[in-house]
């Protein structure tokens, strides 16, 4: 799924929530949204109160109020309503959960052996820790062509997931890092998406 | 004044005595510095590099909180929580699962939490008149 979406407010409010704080062109790359567009979407959103541009630790980007997350869920419902994927994407956050648990395991599983050494890792992932990844990825996959069969927006998951893990390979940060696109940091966002879509409060 | 369910050192109905609140600590280490509550999004901005940050949980929007917070404590979670990990990566403190955190601590309060053992306490105004 790599054709560009026909701007809107809701992907833009839905892109930003996902990010949590992206600048415009990240905003904008997340759903395939052409960056001119998204700059002057989230301008009329920053004028409805529904997302703000400050600076925060050195980056300058957008995040969204409290405001622009209901109006965002309200945008979300009216999609779900049209797509008709309730179901679907129910069933998928049940099959998600249990992969959820198994992804959070071996993350900190991880980090608390990188912690006990006492250092960052060594290049290569260990047999069972691959195993871990490997078996969400591709059971990811199954659970991305159910979602995007009703919201395509969906797509593009799976191979950023597949990318992460290619790259811990050699450098096993990117299946926890914060700073990058690791495997964790994208199994976040689709969690929150999940749950977001639905209408679900942590 | 202080309110009269309040102790003067700004944790509320502590668990002990000596008013240590408990959770799971969910990564490791020492800090100490001032609570910061943080009840939305639209709070953000209230908090100040060095700030304990204490919330009830947190989703992506909340990761650029973690490399400006001494620390974070939340009312939801464990060890194996979205927040634990991303706590782990960000090299601060977590205590994470401390039942009415959002009640029991007041902004301002100075606060030593320690992510290793999964406390909190205040950290005396005075340390010398403390017994």
């Amino acid at each position: 799924m790599t054709d560009p979406q026909q701007p809107s407010m809701l992907l833009t409010l839905h892109a930003v929530r996902l990010l949590g704080f992206a600048d415009t062109v990240s905003v904008a790359q997340r759903l395939r949204q052409d960056a001119d567009d998204v700059e002057q979407l989230l301008i009329g959103a920053g004028t409805q109160g529904w997302a703000v541009r400050s600076s925060f630790g050195g980056c300058r980007g957008w995040s969204l109020t409290v405001a622009g997350r209901t109006e965002n869920e309200r945008l979300l419902a009216e999609e779900m309503n049209s797509a008709g994927g309730q179901a679907a994407v129910t069933g998928v956050l049940g099959d998600f959960g249990e992969l959820n648990e198994q992804v959070v395991a071996a993350c900190s599983r991880l980090q608390l052996e990188w912690l006990s050494v006492g250092h960052r890792p060594a290049p290569g992932i260990n047999a069972p820790t691959l195993e871990a990844f490997a078996h969400a990825l591709a059971s990811l996959t199954g659970m991305e062509a159910r979602l995007t069969a009703v919201l395509p927006r969906f797509g593009g998951y799976a191979k950023r997931l597949s990318r992460a893990l290619e790259s811990a390979a050699s450098d096993p940060a990117w299946l926890v890092a914060t700073d990058r696109d690791s495997f964790h940091r994208i199994w976040f966002e689709l969690h929150e998406d999940l749950i977001a879509t639905l209408g679900i409060q942590r | 004044m202080e309110p009269a369910s309040r102790t003067q050192t700004g944790l509320e109905k502590p668990d002990r005595a000596d008013e240590v609140l408990t959770g799971m600590g969910a990564s490791p280490g020492n800090a100490c510095g001032p609570a910061r509550t943080v009840h939305s999004i639209d709070e953000f901005s209230s908090v100040k590099p060095g700030d304990i940050l204490v919330c009830r949980t947190t989703d992506p929007a909340w990761t650029p909180l973690f490399g400006v917070a001494a620390a974070i404590i939340t009312e939801t979670g464990g060890m194996l929580s979205h927040a634990a990990i991303v706590a782990r990566e960000f090299g601060i403190p977590a205590v994470l699962g401390v039942t009415g955190a959002l009640t029991r601590i007041r902004s301002g309060t100075v606060l030593e939490v320690n992510g290793t053992n999964g406390t909190v306490r205040p950290q005396p105004a005075h340390p010398g008149a403390t017994p």
